[in-house]
């Protein structure tokens, strides 16, 4: 399919620092892109490029085949749900949500019945006389996400939507979210830090480090498939462990570990390479009969998680973290356990765990 | 413990540290208008009242019979009606520049703005004397480019630029506290929905500035209506204003009950005009909540 709305190369400095260096991704007809990474990776700064609060250094933004990087956001026919919501407080929801239709000069019947729609499409349709400071924080967010859906914009733009709702409402609003933005079939971009909600609310995701595209991926492939160390990190792997190919046989690379020969799935790979190899404490079990790859050491902490048991093995001077069901876990600090795990559920990725991405440190770049 | 929080009606931590009833804070503040500012107001009220040791109401009648009193009035109200609406026009743009955080220039312009009020009202009122009378910089100016239009010292054009220039930091300041606390995605979220600068501005800055434009006119409104300096100077007995009044009747004529009645009318009348104003713009406001 055609791409709806495409982001060239985009870049960006402010003086020395540079917020977005080359970025570009598009986004299809309907489609929610999300863009995510942590704090100062450069994903607010291209919301607002794509919105036009600012103006790129370099790259082009083109919406249906025409490229409106100098254009004033006004013209742009977009809308945008801010983070803090940005009601007018002194407008009713009511007139909050006809706002963009008066400016775009829509017929005051008209007005009236696409607000109702608006508002009756997020579960709004009896407080339309409210102001915004007389709702909730779910009901404004809901007050917002109406006032931009009611336009129809070419693209909608979301500025970390949910982060100001509390955990419980936060997880149901983006599976609704999701649902209402689809029955619209809009063109949407959504900013966030947070890779739950990318995963569950977006077609596709733009996962951004420092100002770079790290990964442009389904949030499916780059949960199961991250490709960069980074990726992996961010989609919640925690068990990175530095090897060198030895070997390759029967679809699986050899790697060289603390842990001794780990193998890993992959399409091809080269003997002497310097990996990491990432494995997610869900899918380590215990026993030895889970996997290809097995490692017994012994056990240095433990601690509850809920329905999981997070255990830490040591052997060898290297670190395992495994999450295991409560039910099935009895091991003590101090015990001998073993643990493995199938050879289709570990990465292998460029480069050791413990360099340095571009100059920064991983752990500062996800805080 | 909890009983304790009952007991208080306030969790503990808005109390204030020395523990004291909230009402005690205010007892020095409330000692001080009461003695300075409550007694001799009811003093002079009460001697407006017996002018001859009885009570009467002949000091007003003589007041309002009288056609030059009414006319000094009016001009009190004219000349801070139009001072206040000047101070607003050059003040606005002032404040908006002000409320942007990102402007580099900002301390700058805050203390040209705030630089006024470090010099005294007379020292200023003189300056204005300077450039407003006969031979001063203003009529030397039209001269030199051959529109001789006179001055404007003891005019009521020359009492409003001088107040206006007198009164401005305070319009600036009430409005840019009030600009300062507008949301500035506010104005992002009208923009991308639509909004041009002009629509911004219309139906969301000004809108949401309208309690800092209110607070600043009332502000300038009766500090002009009550000054006495820069009208004395610049315009002196040629533009009476009700102060002026009362400072002749009180302190030249010796006419205390009188000047005492000037001096309540005036602060009738101002009390009256902010509280019609106060009232419009409040109604205005809610006038304008209501959906169309």
């Amino acid at each position: 399919m055609q791409a709806h709305l495409d982001v060239r190369h985009l870049r960006k400095s402010y003086g020395a620092f540079t917020a977005l260096d080359d970025v570009s991704f598009t986004a299809a007809p309907g489609e929610i892109v999300a863009l995510l990474g942590p704090s100062g990776c450069g994903k607010t700064t291209l919301l607002n490029l794509i919105a036009g609060f600012l103006t790129p250094d370099a790259g082009s933004v083109i919406v249906g085949g025409r490229d409106i990087v100098n254009m004033a956001p006004h013209k742009r026919d977009m809308a945008m749900v801010f983070q803090n919501y940005a009601l007018f407080p002194h407008m009713s929801v009511e007139r909050n949500v006809a706002f963009g239709l008066k400016m775009r000069n829509v017929a005051s019947d008209e007005v009236g019945k696409r607000v109702q729609e608006a508002l009756d499409l997020v579960q709004l349709g009896n407080l339309g006389k409210r102001y915004p400071k007389e709702l909730s924080g779910g009901q404004q967010q809901r007050v917002a996400l109406a006032r931009a859906l009611v336009v129809r914009p070419s693209v909608l733009l979301l500025d970390e939507p949910l982060s100001n709702l509390d955990a419980l409402l936060r997880k149901r609003m983006r599976e609704e979210m999701r649902q209402i933005l689809k029955a619209a079939n809009i063109t949407t971009v959504v900013v966030t830090h947070d890779q739950e909600e990318a995963l569950v609310s977006a077609d596709s995701i733009v996962l951004l480090a420092s100002g770079k595209v790290e990964q442009s991926s389904t949030p499916n492939e780059l949960y199961e498939r991250p490709s960069t160390i980074f990726s992996a990190r961010f989609m919640d792997v925690t068990n990175f462990l530095d090897g060198v190919v030895i070997g390759h046989e029967q679809g699986n690379a050899v790697i060289d570990t603390a842990f001794g020969k780990l193998r890993a799935e992959v399409d091809s790979c080269t003997i002497g390479t310097k990996v990491t190899v990432a494995v997610r404490p869900e899918n380590i079990a215990k026993g030895e009969e889970a996997g290809e790859n097995c490692v017994t050491g012994e056990v240095i902490s433990s601690s509850y998680h809920g329905p999981v048991r997070r255990i830490e093995i040591e052997a060898n001077g290297a670190r395992l973290i495994a999450d295991i069901p409560v039910k099935r876990c009895l091991s003590k600090v101090g015990d001998r356990l073993s643990v493995s795990w199938p050879a289709d559920d570990t990465r292998l990725l460029p480069g050791q765990g413990h360099a340095p991405v571009d100059g920064k440190n991983l752990e500062d770049m996800l805080q | 413990m909890s009983t304790l929080v009952e007991k208080g009606g306030l969790p503990s931590a808005t109390r204030t540290p020395i523990g004291l009833h909230a009402g005690l804070l205010l007892v020095p503040a409330i000692l001080f208008y009461a003695v300075l500012f409550v007694w001799p107001l009811i003093i002079s009220t009460w001697g407006s009242f017996t002018p001859t040791g009885k009570l009467s109401l002949q000091t007003y009648t003589h007041f309002f019979s009288d056609g030059f009193y009414r006319s000094v009035l009016w001009r009190s109200l004219r000349i801070s009606a139009i001072t206040t609406l000047m101070t607003l026009i050059i003040g606005y743009p002032i404040a908006v520049y002000l409320s942007q955080n990102w402007r580099k220039g900002r301390s700058v312009v805050v203390f040209l703005v705030i630089a006024p009020m470090f010099v005294s009202a007379v020292v200023r009122s003189y300056g204005w004397i300077i450039i407003l009378g006969p031979n001063g910089l203003l009529s030397s100016f039209t001269k030199a480019i051959g529109l001789p239009m006179g001055h404007l010292l003891y005019s009521e054009a020359g009492v409003i630029i001088a107040l206006t220039h007198v009164f401005l930091p305070f319009m600036v300041i009430a409005l840019a506290g009030s600009l300062q606390q507008i949301d500035p995605s506010l104005a992002r979220a009208a923009q991308i929905l639509g909004a041009n600068g002009f629509s911004v501005f219309m139906r969301v800055t000004l809108p949401l500035s309208l309690p800092g434009i209110s607070a600043g006119s009332v502000i300038v409104f009766c500090l002009a209506a009550s000054g006495f300096v820069t009208p004395a100077l610049v315009g002196g007995a040629a533009v009476p204003v009700m102060p002026y009044l009362v400072y002749k009747e009180g302190l030249l004529v010796l006419n205390w009950p009188f000047a005492s009645a000037v001096a309540l009318i005036l602060l009738v009348a101002t009390a009256l005009a902010t509280a019609i104003y106060t009232f419009a713009m409040r109604d205005g406001a809610s006038k304008r909540s209501v959906v169309r």
